[in-house]
């Protein structure tokens, strides 16, 4: 194993553990303190934000392109729906099941994929995600086709998942446990041997990394919690339907990515806080304005609009995204009065 | 990463803060309703139009001193018709505007999506512009339907055809969805019940666009009925392609397509085109009356987007007007529910027939009228 490669340091992980006490009462006493459209929102914002996480690992740091980000997601729905309302299956069982069912699909794209980079990755993995809306079409007697499936929501040690509070407490243990498994992993040997594949495949090839056997990794780490998050969704939603996994779902998790900061944990965070908000965000300040611009900012499409005019400029003015800004705050502060 | 600790519970105290209103939505003064429909996108045709006919018995029915006094306040979202989003904007509508019941929702994937958790809440909901058989089948408590099932409404419909067109030879083109399921099952029963000749039955994948392949062989199939499952895009083309393959067979569609807009996109194509529907039009009879009476209440631009959806979201509204009216001052969400469920003969004025539902029914058949395309006139003209 190249020495360069296993090397590890935790500088971030001294700076996110301090908050880790706050970020747990927080997700305690949420709950209490909003209303269910509130705290649905938040749960929205974690589940993206476990999914995109898992996203990030295939194209933040394996460098691999991908638009197959809602078939994976739909696959780990579609897997605890089935197995939970179907087979009712317990809830320690459907969430792991989503996640290895996803990886395994991963596979079965990732291995002809290996040799695609770029764009041709990017419409292999489009491709994966329609013919997974087909096989959800096809699939009716498990997937209830076009008609939909009722998710029922299963009890987690023989405690009934009844409110949308249990949801967003199951789902705020979800992304601790996605963020914690996300960094050890980038830490490691196989997280420095993503990037290497990133960043110089020739050169990781020669330092005698495994470039198969990473891509695929990534492939299936990546799916693995995308499609846990696909779960989490089903139990949220309690209805599926083909509709919610189409090509948005796909361009919203590269959006995060690229406004939070490609790569990034923290980037994730942020970037899922801010685009998941944005519209609503967008909505109160149109309903504040008034008049006619209240009726503009209940629709769908000026929500598009401004969705996609924060993309266009994120890229051309901080092709870093919203993490950039945060560490060159703190160091600024850092420096602070040193500095101008 | 620190942001996401602080800006939680500002947001979830801002929100949180808006709670404290008036539960289910009732006060002295007023009832609020709210619906969740496509206002933007494809879906818009059909979600705008079915706003404004909701406007109109809004409108209306404050105009009059409201319902027992209190004046109706309406709180619509758009949804975009993404059933994920309905969720979303169905959760606003309960637990931040805390209205009394819900008018609407997108379609049949949206309405499934919101139903678990209007039903939870004993929320009554309406549902009148997509009559799927498994939104009352198995029957859900507090959701209501107002139409024509689409499989009856297609026998029916095949059954009307044959008695115009004896002998004639009958082809379905059906969506590869549950709404096709559903017109496939009630064309072959009217088949099977009259024993007329079927030369085929051709489905498509949902979001298809060209028909010539359908179209071609339902005319080497040598059709003289078509029956077009499509929804408003597929029955414009499959008119169009044959017009264009000189196929001179009789083409029929349900309501979905039954719209001004698709006069125009069909042109002289469509012209002859037999639609089924369980609403009338605005240039007709009662809808004519009430265009006269939309006029005080929409603006110009607005009038020109009414359509047949209009007419279902206004006879949705006079319904739950009905109900909440006749729990007098103790509304509450179950009592309109339970005033729903004993709606009987609720006479619409002539735009539908009396609508009636009954403690173990959520769907109120109503009976369907046809209508013929007249290109001259750019009309749906009666022909029963």
């Amino acid at each position: 194993m190249p020495a360069s490669l296993t090397r590890t340091h935790h500088p971030s992980r001294r700076r996110a553990l301090p908050l880790l006490p706050f970020a747990i009462l927080v997700a305690i006493v949420l709950p209490y303190l909003t209303n269910a459209y509130a705290l649905g929102f938040a749960t929205t914002i974690l589940i993206t934000a476990i999914g995109v996480v898992g996203f990030n690992v295939l194209t933040g740091w394996t460098g691999l392109v991908s638009l197959g980000y809602a078939g994976f997601f739909a696959v780990g729905a579609y897997t605890e729906g089935v197995l939970a309302t179907r087979y009712g299956w317990p809830l320690l069982a459907t969430l792991p099941a989503a996640a290895v069912v996803a990886a395994l699909v991963s596979v079965l794209v990732g291995a002809p994929s290996l040799r695609l980079r770029g764009l041709y990755l990017a419409i292999t993995t489009l491709a994966f995600s329609a013919i997974i809306s087909h096989v959800i079409l096809l699939a009716k007697p498990l997937t209830g086709g076009s008609r939909g499936l009722s998710v029922a929501r299963p009890s987690l040690l023989g405690i009934p998942l009844k409110t949308d509070a249990a949801i967003f407490w199951l789902c705020a243990a979800s992304l601790l446990l996605a963020i914690w498994l996300a960094a050890n992993i980038r830490r490691s040997y196989l997280g420095r041997a993503f990037f290497a594949v990133r960043d110089a495949e020739t050169a990781a090839r020669v330092l005698g990394v495994d470039v198969i056997r990473t891509k695929l990794l990534a492939f299936a780490l990546s799916s693995a919690i995308t499609g846990f998050a696909g779960a989490l969704f089903a139990l949220n939603q309690r209805y599926l339907n083909v509709e919610n996994f189409e090509l948005l779902l796909s361009i919203e998790a590269v959006s995060i990515l690229v406004v939070g900061g490609i790569g990034s944990i923290a980037g994730v965070i942020a970037g899922t806080v801010f685009m998941v908000l944005l519209p609503e965000l967008a909505r109160l300040a149109f309903n504040a304005i008034g008049g006619s611009l209240a009726d503009i900012g209940g629709a769908q499409e000026i929500r598009g609009v401004i969705y996609g005019l924060v993309i266009i400029l994120f890229l051309r003015f901080a092709p870093d995204g919203l993490i950039a800004f945060w560490t060159r705050a703190v160091a600024w502060l850092r420096r602070w009065p040193l500095t101008g | 990463m620190r942001r996401l600790p602080i800006l939680a519970p500002i947001f979830a105290l801002t929100l949180g803060l808006a709670t404290a209103a008036h539960a289910q939505g009732v006060t002295d003064s007023e009832v609020k309703i709210g619906g969740s429909t496509a206002l933007t996108g494809p879906g818009a045709l059909v979600g705008i139009a079915h706003d404004l006919g909701e406007k109109i018995a809004t409108s209306e029915i404050n105009a009059a001193g409201g319902i027992n006094g209190r004046k109706v306040v309406r709180v619509f979202e758009d949804d975009g018709y993404v059933p994920a989003r309905t969720v979303t904007t169905v959760r606003k509508l309960l637990d931040v505007d805390h209205v009394l019941a819900i008018t609407a929702s997108s379609g049949t994937a949206s309405t499934m999506a919101a139903l678990l958790m209007m039903e939870e809440q004993g929320v009554p909901a309406l549902q009148t512009a997509a009559p799927n058989t498994v939104m009352f089948s198995p029957m859900h408590k507090t959701l209501f339907v107002v139409g024509r099932a689409y499989g009856p409404g297609t026998a029916d419909f095949v059954k009307f055809l044959a008695a115009r067109k004896p002998g004639a030879k009958f082809l379905a083109i059906v969506q590869d969805d549950d709404y096709g399921d559903e017109v496939q099952a009630g064309y072959e029963k009217a088949i099977g019940d009259l024993k007329l000749t079927n030369v085929g039955v051709l489905r498509y994948k949902r979001g298809q666009k060209d028909f010539a392949a359908e179209v071609l062989k339902a005319k080497q199939l040598g059709a003289t009925v078509i029956v077009s499952g499509g929804i408003i895009a597929e029955n414009v083309t499959i008119a169009k392609e044959a017009k264009r393959v000189g196929l001179e067979a009789q083409i029929a569609m349900l309501w979905s397509g039954r719209l001004p807009q698709t006069i125009d996109l069909m042109g002289e194509a469509g012209n002859g085109i037999i639609a089924a529907d369980y609403v009338g039009d605005f240039d007709e009879g009662a809808g004519k009356a009430l265009f006269e009476k939309a006029r005080l209440y929409l603006t110009a631009d607005e009038l020109t987007k009414l359509n047949r959806y209009s007419l279902t979201g206004y006879v949705g509204a006079r319904l739950l007007f009905d109900a909440i009216g006749r729990c007098g001052r103790e509304v509450t969400r179950a009592c309109v529910v339970a005033k729903l469920e004993t709606t009987s003969n609720l006479d619409m004025g002539g735009l539908t027939s009396p609508i009636s539902f009954t403690p173990t029914s959520r769907i109120s058949d109503l009976s369907l009228r046809y209508t013929m395309l007249d290109w001259s006139k750019k009309a749906w003209v009666p022909i029963n």
